[in-house]
């Protein structure tokens, strides 16, 4: 049975619809992450299920309770804000028991949890602080540690990395996974940022105006997407037009020639299609590569070093700029701007988008 | 530094001048009798009084200010009226001293239309029954149109600054609205809270124009003492004067430092 | 959550609402009953043919302005150096600006009499001149946390630091740089501190009657004493003038550099065609 189920969920502020039908089931302990441009609706989804937002019509079931009509402080769950939300009159100690001395706990038990969770965050010993004594990812840490002490069944996460430098959001991130897998509480994270989501989830939602466009795991999201707004929102994407010529074997004509799909194609001879593919996927060979019979050439026109990644530009066509991502290897020495190159990629690596 | 030279000469030097001077005997000499002084039954009775009557005033600004504050903001009134009355409350809490007391004798003195209006349509007497706008509770009651106006600006920024994701934080972990306004709000906002009491106290110790105007010469706050004595109606001594000048002195810096520690301490919570 | 309409906070405001507007109304309406029997402007009238009622309105005005000019040419250029030369001079003075809140205006008066007295090396309580001038700086003194803060926050809006350097590194002199640079852009702030000034300063009593000057304060104050409705008829005018000045006041603390208060028809904003 599913820890969380959210039916057909709609969600209309005056005449603006900002969540359309929504449908999500969340199984024991998964953690599954929202994610989508500013105002695609994927925050109102997670107010909902906080209890903070009415849902217009549909139905949020937690543990097989339906609690759409419930309050917030009747549905056992944990939240966690962008601003970290502390409350500044209490210490660290005192926010992370704020939900067990709300629910009568003992005293006693309650000092033996906050000392758990604190160390559990790696914050032992900071307990008498306050929170304008701690740095953003500590208070933060306090915020995890709050959330889950009063033990929720689902753990709801709004952008708690968004306000955090980069080597903290990233050492974050990792601690919060680890930390959610642990304890094996079911979490609904909201992002905007892909990387982080496909870092820490099980599942991704990708949501567009409302909608959710495609669920899966980051793999299928990122390999596999379900529409042109997936592979468009989710990492780069080099797009051609094409045109049909054989429907059997996939072969199309394109600004750089012809190239062959290896795959039966469900549209007729001579329609238009969007070809589409990753800049990893294209690869610079030499003239004895394998790929060399189904390459083209280009001329590249920008490079930028990233570390790991050296990412190139390359014309391969009048007004057509692909992107090739190539891996930093010492010892390799990659061309530089101006040069001619081939280009291949390999047939299964091209993805058809609607 | 023109500034300094100006405020030393001007605002610095004349108040020490006082404070020594409150020291001092009419022959120069150092002495507490003028201190002594103070306890002498007119002025201790006009210090009680003054005191007495701001933290009356005070308190009931406070509470008065803090209910419509959280009216206004919390308590889901329109926005226009919000603005409104928040605007009319900058203009109210500059609208003190001689005009004030004129617009009062007009509502609530023996003629005045509140007055009036009560005995014509409530069948109430109020003069009858004892009460007069030229008294301790008349001078309470005008004191509070500058008095609430000046809470509810000062404590409308507190409230608007208690964020929303503290009370949806607090629900979230199970709390009620009062859990919350316990435990959470009422914490938050209490430095601020007291700071404006204090503020409120002395602004109300220190008012002259608004009781001159009100009451002339004849209700015998400090201020009012202060006036009459440096118009050399009442005390010979100088130096009394002074020593009633130092209290005046050391009761509004206690109240406005205490104050001003307050705010800093709410300041530091609102980061 | 959306809430509720809700009777309490109503009420409350309603209470509020009544408490502020009932003493204005009642002032007008007694104001309009000068001439037994209907209502007229009568009192206002008289108000404005009292020669004492010009003198000292005249007379107030002349000092508020004074005070606005000294207290302008003395926090400007302060405020100016604390933040960029002397920012560890800045509690000082910040302290020394707050310090009229503390202190009663009886309080100072009294001080200033005593030590400027007949006897002391300032005697400037034995002059008219002299003692003109210490009402204007009784005033300054008085005004000055307004002043002081307006135009501390309106330096802070503008970054005066790094428009110094950006001025400085372009070839403008010291002075230069305050006048064609810093004075225009904290001028609004310095306007708003102004009115607020003026509205201090204009009713302003304690310091005017025990210095025996004839300002506006003492007057409203023998005003009350003597008549019945002028002294209303006063109370709504005042009222007014304190509506509108705080009025400007917001404008100006809210305009940016640049902006104009109003916008005639035909000074158009915008990319030329």
């Amino acid at each position: 049975m599913s820890i969380l189920t959210l039916r057909s969920l709609v969600k209309s502020f005056g005449a603006t619809t900002v969540v359309k039908d929504f449908d999500l089931q969340m199984q024991d302990s998964e953690f599954i992450s929202l994610l989508g441009p500013s105002g695609c609706g994927k925050t109102t989804v997670l107010r909902m299920v906080a209890g903070f937002e009415t849902p217009s019509t549909g139905s949020i079931e937690i543990d097989g309770q339906n609690v759409t009509g419930q309050r917030a402080n009747q549905r056992k769950i944990g939240m966690m804000f962008q601003s970290y939300a502390l409350f500044p009159n209490l210490t660290a100690a005192g926010n992370v028991a704020f939900g067990l001395k709300v629910s009568g706990v003992s005293a006693s038990e309650i000092r033996r949890r906050v000392d758990e969770m604190l160390e559990m965050v790696g914050l032992s010993g900071f307990g008498a602080r306050y929170p304008y004594q701690l740095s953003g990812g500590q208070q933060q840490r306090v915020a995890l540690a709050r959330a889950i002490a009063p033990r929720p069944r689902v753990l709801l996460l709004d952008e708690p990395l968004s306000a955090l430098d980069a080597k903290i959001r990233v050492a974050l991130r990792g601690e919060i996974r680890a930390i959610q897998r642990e304890l094996g509480i079911t979490t609904l994270f909201v992002t905007h940022d892909q990387e982080e989501a496909m870092a820490m989830s099980d599942r991704v939602v990708v949501m567009n105006a409302g909608r959710a466009e495609q669920v899966g795991t980051p793999d299928d999201i990122y390999n596999r997407p379900a529409s042109r707004f997936v592979a468009q929102f989710i990492g780069a994407l080099n797009m051609l037009p094409a045109t049909l010529r054989d429907a059997a074997t996939g072969l199309v004509d394109t600004p750089i020639g012809q190239l062959l799909l290896n795959r039966t194609m469900a549209q007729a001879n001579g329609s238009a299609l969007t070809l589409a593919f990753r800049p990893e996927s294209l690869r610079l060979i030499g003239p004895d590569d394998a790929l060399a019979t189904q390459s083209f050439s280009g001329r590249l026109v920008t490079r930028e070093f990233l570390g790991p990644i050296v990412r190139f530009s390359a014309e391969v066509a009048k007004d057509l700029t692909l992107g090739i991502d190539c891996f930093n290897r010492t010892g390799e020495t990659l061309p530089l701007i101006g040069s001619e190159v081939r280009l291949a990629i390999p047939a299964q690596e091209i993805l058809v988008l609607q | 530094m023109p500034y300094l030279s100006f405020t030393f000469i001007f605002l610095i030097a004349p108040v020490s001048y006082l404070v020594i001077g409150a020291f001092q005997s009419p022959e120069g000499n150092f002495t507490f009798e003028n201190m002594a002084g103070l306890a002498n039954p007119q002025i201790a009775a006009s210090y009680w009084l003054s005191i007495r009557l701001s933290l009356a005033s005070a308190l009931i600004g406070t509470v008065t200010g803090l209910l419509l504050a959280h009216a206004l903001i919390l308590g889901g009134m329109p926005v226009w009226i919000r603005r409104a009355l928040t605007t009319f409350a900058g203009v109210a809490s500059n609208f003190a001293g001689v005009p004030l007391a004129f617009a009062f004798i007009a509502t609530l003195g023996r003629l005045g239309l509140v007055t009036v209006a009560l005995k014509d349509v409530g069948g109430l007497n109020i003069y009858g029954a004892g009460f007069s706008l030229f008294s301790f509770w008349g001078l309470a009651i005008t004191y509070l149109y500058f008095q609430m106006p000046l809470m509810l600006l000062v404590i409308t920024p507190a409230i608007e600054g208690l964020k929303a994701e503290w009370r949806e934080a607090a629900e979230s972990l199970g709390a009620s609205d009062s859990q919350y306004w316990r435990m959470v709000g009422a914490p938050v906002l209490a430095p601020s809270v007291l700071g404006c009491f204090l503020l409120l106290f002395a602004n109300a110790f220190g008012t002259l124009a608004t009781v001159i105007a009100l009451t002339g010469s004849n209700f015998s706050v400090v201020p009012i003492l202060l006036f009459q004595q440096i118009r050399g109606n009442v005390l010979y001594n100088p130096n009394l004067g002074y020593a009633l000048a130092l209290g005046m002195i050391l009761i509004m810096s206690v109240s406005n430092v205490i104050y001003l520690v307050l705010r800093q301490r709410a300041e530091r919570w609102q980061k | 959550m959306k809430r509720r309409f809700r009777i309490g906070p109503a009420l409350i405001t309603l209470a509020a609402a009544l408490y502020f507007f009932v003493p204005l109304y009642a002032a007008f309406q007694f104001s309009l009953q000068m001439k037994r029997g209907e209502l007229s402007f009568a009192a206002y009238g008289s108000v404005f043919q009292d020669g004492v009622f010009l003198n000292a309105l005249t007379f107030s005005i002349i000092a508020s302005a004074a005070a606005i000019g000294v207290g302008a040419l003395l926090v400007v250029p302060t405020a100016y150096w604390v933040r960029l030369r002397l920012p560890k001079l800045r509690a000082v003075v910040e302290f020394v600006s707050l310090l009229p809140l503390i202190i009663p205006s009886v309080v100072l008066v009294f001080g200033q009499i005593r030590m400027f007295g007949s006897s002391s090396f300032l005697p400037l309580t034995t002059s008219d001149w002299g003692i003109n001038s210490l009402l204007v700086i009784g005033y300054v003194v008085l005004s000055l946390p307004y002043m002081f803060r307006a135009v501390d926050n309106g330096m802070a809006a503008i970054d005066i630091a790094t428009l110094t350097e950006a001025a400085e590194s372009l070839g403008a002199s010291r002075g230069r740089i305050i006048f064609s640079i810093i004075f225009p852009n904290i001028r609004a702030a310095v306007v708003s501190g102004a009115f607020l000034t003026f509205s201090i300063c204009l009713g302003e009593f304690a310091i005017a009657s025990l210095l025996n000057r004839s300002a506006f304060g003492p007057y409203m104050v023998q005003l009350g004493q003597d008549r019945a409705y002028e002294p209303a008829a006063l109370a709504i005018m005042s009222f007014g003038l304190t509506w509108v000045l705080m009025g400007f006041m917001q404008a100006f603390a809210n305009m940016k550099p640049g902006q104009r208060l109003f916008r005639l028809p035909f000074q158009q904003k915008g990319p030329r065609p």
